[in-house]
């Protein structure tokens, strides 16, 4: 036991010096609350990305890599790797004396049941995070082969627990994967392992004594508590029966509140590899915005900053274009050369470009009226609307609100395509062609699936671009295609894109070491610890 | 006064419990084929709703493609006409299976089952706090009229009414359970020490104190008003007038005659009341992180889990036809002038 | 109702009574300020004109901003219109509704009373909130909907009461006396039974004022109230989640409800004394 925890240690401390950090005491023991909103459906992430159940998930599950904050891949159950000269075979090395929760073995067998049969076709982004895979080859229990159908750049940023974990092949091989119980029991090889789940209330996690991680996790138990209320949940981070409260479960406004009592925190990073951008997405298809005059119009009219400010609270920075600057770090991401709508005289521009379009003020100024579709996430994005609203009521626009239920307004907007202007956020994960690359390829332009090209965009051009993106295997070419896209695509503005968002999450400062992974809470949460 | 099926009888036949008990399982079986209506009707009302579950989940994960939308609407069987879902609901209905929650992967009676016990809680202490502490405070409202106290007594059953119930819940948190640290801000039970027997108990009291006040608050107020209204026009009634001139005491006029008259219209009330609390309690429980129905019905109809919010409402008109029964029976008790019938209505 | 006559005219007589004085006073103010909202307030009041959280009684504003900068007392006189519309249209709706239902059911019995009472249980089956919700959720958040969810959901309880309360006068000796006499039911109905049941219904109704304001807060507070519209639920329901930052934003609207719920209260109950004399001792 003594030597144990002595390795343990250790490592702890080399890993501090390898990184340069100041090497705190990390305490084994105790455990942490988070509480996180909706409750999820279930809690497998293979079947659903709802971002609660990869919350959920990830602290269960592995995937073969994790990343660096620069998004470069790094070792978990792959411990090296090797991609051939064509870009069209990659081979993983996997970790030896890995354990499932229930103690049987974990092998390569594994891991091409999970991509092939379960990632592949279940996990509503496994398609395009595998895309080109065709085969996956065994030739040792510690050995995959992935065998591609032309190179596949984005493939590996998409292999981490929260993109493509891996399950156990002996729990569901031969079972209606959906129904099986341990869908909602699930048996990974991650730190933690589950033991209850209370409708309504908690999800319980407790420590993985086993895990391939020496000396990891630190927390004995992970809570997941669910609580309907944002005041309420303040309420809990602020008396201490809450530690961490993730992004949307506390309103902007009381985050700002709590951040100045002592003991409490905002914790920031953690997204640069879901990387969400916050936008207005146009109907091109109907009258005004089949114009792109009008929709310029309605980017130039909008003060982002003041949107930022006045209902998100500052967590966020204006939105240059589709791709969000987290990512900055991968070379994708531009200003340069794209539009600008920031300009000093932008009211006039648009109030030019209004006219141009053939909507004239009339005599009591206003030009034509517009419903807006409020996306049914909050009241933080109603407010947004009351902004929009009155910011485009200068240049004479007027709009309308309205606000449906949750499932009407994903019905009427994003299958009907029955709207003309209405609000969403989309995550642009780490890779342009696995997020961004949905919201403007005219072939996402599909009524069955929501959450897709709902401007219904319909350019060659881009087309073009975008499909060149996803077979380029060299880098910096690739980031050029991506800059051309940047560049068409806000001058083109089907969507008006507002602000790239802070996932921030508030906690309580006896939690430590809280954001080691760029997909913060969607990480392992093995660093994790609570200082006594 | 009394509910359905209430008849003024001049003479006695049959001892009273007899009756009562007859009455009861009649007016219960005749309930039997109201619920299959309102089945019915909820069944294809509730479907009136743009959207379905598949919809919700697509747009929960951010992203989806078609194949994972076709295979989640064959799964919840949302891909059969809909007459062919009805069938298949009644049939499993015949034999009390409410059927699968898909989206929760589980049978959704044992769903209701596990937040019933929660629900139930609440509801029953805070109705017998509201009724017990609002026929008592009409009573003295009422007696006592025109003084001081009785104005006090209105004022605040006012107050505490108007008073929007989330904002009521989330001051006693802030009171009692930040700034004095006497309660927890949430929940059922405390989740990260597992307490067994007596201690559990305590444990759920301690977590009950809080929603139970802010909801009985609301109801009380309500009872007050009712029971001060009906005890005044009973006071001034001639039997009342007739037991004074006999020469009996304040007290048993009071006890005896005016208020077994004047609870009549509260228990009509609390009858009428129990549905309510049912669905009043989604934003309290909303507030207090309390797992119970309401919250598990209006998370149901927005993620469009359209079985699980009809087991919701058959359980409701259950809970409505037996309490409407048992209400009629109140009456009897109450005031003896009332006797009930069989299952016929008012012949 | 004997010694009628005798008394003066119904609107002396409920501003002679303090409370009645006091309710008419405040009512009367609160429907001037909706009346002259616009008057008072040439702004929209979704326009930001301030910074946000300014305090009340401090800065340019008198109630204060919200969080978005929007002058609170303009939401207010604003928000006047359309709650009292809420609470008025829909009480009347459940009243008109809830007394024939309850009255017919209650006077005639038989299949009649059947019928009537199949119907409001099945409305009373549906529990009250969510059935709102749904109604809502369906039909979508405008305000006719919302206050034809209001009233569908409420009137059956009401019903029941009345029907109760009918019955129990009905057996009354005056009103066997009168059918003895050969009087005509909707003459007995109106002369002799509504006007004891009456107590009840007022009693009932001026609730039912407040509880259509407060439903229509909550439809609100869980984002289904009309967004085009200025309300005091909008304000309570949107105020609640800066309630520890800025308690004005909650709390001024909360005391315009409170306010208007007393007001409605204490007519209500001078009401109630002036109709039925009975009541006093």
């Amino acid at each position: 036991m003594f030597s144990l925890k002595f390795v343990a240690l250790g490592g702890a401390l080399a890993i501090g010096t390898l990184f340069g950090w100041q090497a705190h005491a990390q305490q084994q023991g105790g455990g942490i609350v988070i509480t996180t909103t909706p409750e999820p459906a279930l809690i497998t992430n293979a079947l659903s990305s709802a971002p609660t159940t990869a919350e959920v998930a990830t602290k269960i599950f592995d995937g073969l890599l994790e990343y660096d904050m620069d998004l470069n891949p790094k070792p978990s159950l792959a411990e090296s790797w090797e991609i051939g000269e064509d870009g069209r075979t990659i081979t993983f090395r996997l970790r030896e004396g890995v354990k499932w929760h229930d103690g049987k073995p974990f092998t390569s067998a594994d891991v091409q049941f999970s991509l092939l049969e379960v990632v592949k076709q279940y996990h509503p982004r496994g398609k395009g995070n595998l895309g080109p895979v065709s085969a996956i080859e065994t030739p040792g229990p510690l050995t995959v082969v992935l065998k591609l159908d032309h190179p596949y750049v984005p493939l590996m940023k998409g292999l981490s627990s929260l993109e493509a974990p891996i399950v156990p092949r002996h729990i569901y091989e031969g079972t209606d994967f959906r129904n099986n119980p341990a869908v909602n029991m699930p048996v990974g090889t991650g730190p933690y392992r589950f033991v209850e789940w209370v409708k309504g209330s908690h999800i319980r996690l407790e420590r993985n004594p086993d895990y391939w991680r020496d000396g990891r996790p630190y927390l004995d138990s992970l809570v997941f508590r669910f609580i309907a209320d944002s005041a309420t949940r303040a309420a809990g981070i602020e008396s201490g029966e809450i530690d961490v409260a993730t992004f949307g479960t506390i309103n902007p406004v009381e985050m700002r509140r709590l951040e100045k009592i002592d003991g409490i925190s905002i914790a920031y990073g953690g997204y640069e590899a879901i990387a969400p951008v916050m936008m207005l997405e146009l109907n091109t298809q109907v009258p005004p915005f089949d114009k792109k005059e009008v929709r310029q119009a309605v980017a130039y009219a909008l003060d982002r900053q003041r949107i930022i400010d006045a209902v998100w609270y500052g967590f966020g920075k204006p939105a240059v274009g589709p791709i969000s600057s987290f990512v900055k770090g991968a070379g994708a991401w531009t200003d340069e050369g794209v539009l600008d709508f920031t300009v000093e005289n932008r009211l006039d521009i648009a109030k030019k470009l209004l006219d141009d379009a053939g909507y004239p003020a009339g005599a009591d100024g206003k030009r034509f009226r517009i419903v807006h579709d409020v996306a049914t996430f909050g009241e933080d994005w109603r407010r947004m609307g009351e902004v929009i609203r009155q910011q485009l009521a200068r240049v004479g626009i007027e709009v309308e609100l309205r606000t449906r239920d949750y499932p009407t307004f994903v019905r009427e907007v994003h299958n009907n395509y029955d709207f003309q202007m209405t609000s969403t956020w989309s995550i642009g994960m780490a890779d342009p062609t696995l997020g961004v690359q949905r919201n403007t390829w005219s072939k996402t332009i599909n009524r069955d699936v929501p959450f897709g090209n709902v401007s219904q965009y319909s350019n060659p051009e881009v087309d073009k671009l975008w499909e060149a993106a996803q077979t380029e295997a060299d880098t910096a070419r690739r980031n050029e295609i991506f800059h051309g896209l940047q560049r068409k695509l806000v001058e083109d503005s089907p969507i008006v894109w507002i602000m790239d968002m802070d996932l921030v999450a508030v906690q309580r400062d006896r939690v430590r070491d809280l954001i080691t992974s760029p997909l913060g809470l969607r990480g392992g949460l093995y660093d994790v610890w609570v200082e006594k | 006064m009394p509910g359905a099926g209430v008849r003024y009888l001049q003479r006695k036949s049959e001892p009273m419990w007899l009756a009562n008990g007859k009455y009861v399982l009649n007016r219960i079986l005749h309930g039997v084929p109201i619920i299959l209506a309102i089945v019915v009707v909820n069944f294809f009302l509730i479907r009136l709703a743009p959207g379905d579950a598949a919809q919700v989940l697509a747009g929960e994960a951010g992203s989806a493609t078609e194949e994972y939308m076709a295979q989640i609407r064959a799964q919840f069987g949302l891909d059969q006409p809909l007459w062919v879902q009805f069938v298949n609901y009644m049939k499993n209905l015949l034999v009390f299976d409410l059927g699968y929650s898909f989206r929760h992967g589980r049978e959704i009676s044992s769903l209701i089952m596990e937040r019933l016990g929660a629900t139930s809680l609440l509801m029953v202490s805070s109705m017998t706090l509201s009724i017990g502490f609002g026929i008592l405070l009409g009573a003295v409202a009422a007696i006592r009229d025109r003084t001081f106290l009785s104005h006090v007594i209105m004022i605040l059953s006012i107050v505490t009414y108007a008073t929007p119930l989330f904002w009521a819940g989330l001051m006693l948190v802030i009171v009692f359970a930040l700034n004095l640290g006497w309660f927890p801000t949430s929940g059922y039970e405390t989740i990260g020490a597992p307490l067994a027997g007596f201690a559990h108990v305590l444990d759920v009291a301690h977590h009950l104190v809080l929603p139970v006040v802010a909801l009985s608050f609301f109801y009380m107020a309500l009872y007050t008003r009712l029971m001060r209204a009906s005890m005044l026009e009973t006071l001034g009634q001639d039997f009342i007038k007739t037991a004074r001139a006999k020469g009996l005491s304040d007290g048993r006029i009071m006890m005896r005659h005016a208020l077994r008259n004047a609870i009549i219209p509260v228990v009509t009330m609390a009858g009428v009341q129990v549905s309510a609390m049912l669905g009043g309690s989604v934003i309290i429980e909303s507030v207090f992180g309390w797992p119970g129905l309401g919250l598990l019905a209006y998370e149901a109809l927005f993620a469009r889990d359209l079985n699980l919010l009809l087991g919701i409402f058959f359980l409701s008109s259950i809970l409505v036809v037996v309490t409407n029964a048992l209400v009629d029976v109140v009456y009897t008790l109450v005031d003896p002038r009332i006797r009930l019938t069989g299952g016929r209505h008012g012949r | 109702m004997a010694g009628n006559s005798k008394r003066p005219s119904l609107a002396a007589n409920l501003l002679r009574n303090p409370s009645g004085a006091i309710g008419f006073l405040l009512l009367a103010s609160v429907i001037s300020m909706a009346a002259f909202a616009s008057v008072l307030f040439p702004e929209d009041p979704f326009e930001m004109v301030g910074m946000p959280f300014e305090a009340p009684f401090t800065g340019d504003y008198l109630l204060g901003t919200d969080m978005l900068g929007r002058d609170i007392a303009a939401g207010i006189a604003y928000g006047a219109r359309i709650s009292l519309l809420v609470g008025v249209v829909s009480t009347v709706v459940i009243v008109v509704l809830g007394t024939v239902v309850g009255a017919l059911a209650g006077y005639y019995g038989g299949w009649i009373d059947t019928a009537a009472m199949r119907v409001t249980e099945f409305f009373q089956t549906i529990p009250t909130f969510i059935g709102a919700i749904v109604i809502v959720a369906v039909l979508g958040p405008t305000l006719p909907n919302i206050i034809g969810a209001i009233a569908i959901v409420s009137w059956a309880p009401l019903a029941r009461l009345v029907r109760a309360e009918v019955k129990s006068v009905k057996s009354r000796e005056f009103v066997e006396a009168c059918v003895s006499l050969g009087m005509h039911d909707l003459r007995i109905l109106a002369v002799q039974i509504l006007p004891n049941v009456l107590t009840t219904i007022v009693v009932a109704g001026s609730l039912m004022v407040a509880t259509a304001i407060l439903f229509e807060a909550g439809l609100s507070f869980l984002g289904l109230g009309d967004p085009n519209t200025m309300t005091w639920g909008y304000m309570i329901g949107a105020g609640r989640s800066a309630i520890r930052t800025a308690w004005w934003m909650v709390t001024i609207p909360g005391l315009a409800v409170l306010l208007t719920v007393l007001a409605i209260n204490l007519i209500g109950d001078a009401l109630n004394e002036a109709l039925n004399p009975r009541a006093k001792r």
